[in-house]
């Protein structure tokens, strides 16, 4: 029981042991607690013809995969944000994301970010949409990053709520409208 | 694919996700002290633990309550430490009862709901109504939970059964196991 306490206290006291300010460098997330997932939504709306689609990525792991692609550390929504950080949000959505609307591949417009605690939420938009039939999408964001990633997309047309989950087995759905 | 598909896969995979490990090894704490006959209290602690955890999950996700990140992340390995003490000192369901167990279990899910929810939170909008991914993703986490109890159950049943340990060597390895793990999220979370 004496030999117990004492290995409890020094688990305990170890924990407790200051970090230098300089710290150790580690993975930016601990092996626990990785939640590899992104909601996408894409809306429809028709009186301006356009599909909007907001992506929410978690902010560290978008950043980390523009790193991969050989870009900057974009340190987004500190005060030391990268000043080209939406030139390259948008370059790896580009690369990331295709849409092929009623079988006709469509262009992505970027149309910003926005802060959503640990995740940022990707806007981007495809114009001159009149009617919508058919959506394919070709999601690989951060699908080389991580295995486990799984990329969700929830589809809101004309009051019709369908969704897709993408994961690397399955980067590509296709998803109809009316019928 | 509906929406109720979709979050009770993500739920599923979360909890069952061998990169995510700390959930796995609490849920296996939890089990380690209950020999094969008394698997009836196994679920209703694993329940009683979901309950907590799917509180804390709707609260947080509704941003009711906010909790920072890092201190969900040092207090889970605290309560994978503390089921994995109270396991190995003997006496402590004789002196607390069985009830205080399935209270602790669900405070502790309490805890590692928060956990859960930062992460959910930050990718639901709230430009729609969050009640069936939230529901939806607990009964994924739940099934999986479930799924982790059957497996250890089996390697019990070959442990205790099969080969014939007694119950309390396997109970001290497994919950010494799950405390070094817990150790070493403690550190590594600091």
């Amino acid at each position: 029981m004496k030999t117990l306490g004492v290995l409890l206290c020094l688990v305990f006291l170890s924990a407790a042991v200051p970090v230098p300010a300089e710290p150790i460098p580690v993975p930016a997330e601990s092996p626990a607690h990785v939640f590899y997932v992104s909601i996408a939504r894409v809306k429809w709306n028709e009186e301006i013809t356009r599909l909007d689609v907001s992506v929410r990525i978690f902010t560290d792991d978008l950043e980390e995969a523009i790193v991969a692609d050989g870009g900057p550390r974009l340190r987004l929504w500190t005060d030391q944000a990268h000043a080209d950080r939406d030139r390259h949000v948008s370059e790896y959505l580009a690369s990331r994301l295709a849409f092929r609307v009623n079988g006709v591949d469509r262009q992505l417009t970027y149309a910003g970010m926005e802060d959503a605690l640990d995740a940022t939420a990707c806007l981007v938009q495809i114009t001159g949409v009149d009617r919508v039939e058919s959506i394919e999408v070709e999601n690989r964001i951060l699908i080389e990053m991580f295995d486990t990633q799984a990329n969700v997309m929830r589809f809101e047309i004309g009051g019709e709520k369908k969704y897709v989950n993408l994961s690397k087995k399955t980067v590509t759905g296709t998803v109809r409208f009316g019928s | 694919m509906s929406e109720f598909q979709v979050y009770l896969q993500l739920g599923f995979d979360h909890i069952s996700d061998l990169n995510a490990y700390d959930h796995i090894v609490f849920i296996i704490a939890l089990c380690a002290a209950y020999p094969l006959n008394r698997w009836r209290s196994v679920i209703v602690l694993v329940t009683a633990f979901t309950i907590g955890h799917s509180i804390t999950l709707a609260l947080a996700t509704l941003r009711l309550v906010l909790v920072p990140t890092d201190l969900v992340e040092t207090l889970i390995p605290v309560t994978i430490l503390a089921t994995c003490l109270m396991n190995v000192w003997r006496p402590f369901e004789a002196k607390f009862g069985r009830k205080t167990s399935y209270g602790l279990a669900l405070f502790f899910g309490l805890i590692h709901g928060l956990g859960f929810s930062n992460y959910l939170r930050a990718l639901l909008g709230m430009e729609e109504s969050i009640v069936v991914p939230l529901l939806s993703f607990n009964i994924g986490l739940e099934l999986g939970q479930l799924m982790i109890v059957a497996i250890f159950a089996a390697v019990a049943f070959v442990i205790l059964r099969v080969i014939g340990t007694p119950h309390r060597q396997w109970n001290l390895f497994v919950s010494g196991a799950a405390a070094g793990v817990s150790a070493m999220l403690l550190i590594g979370a600091n």
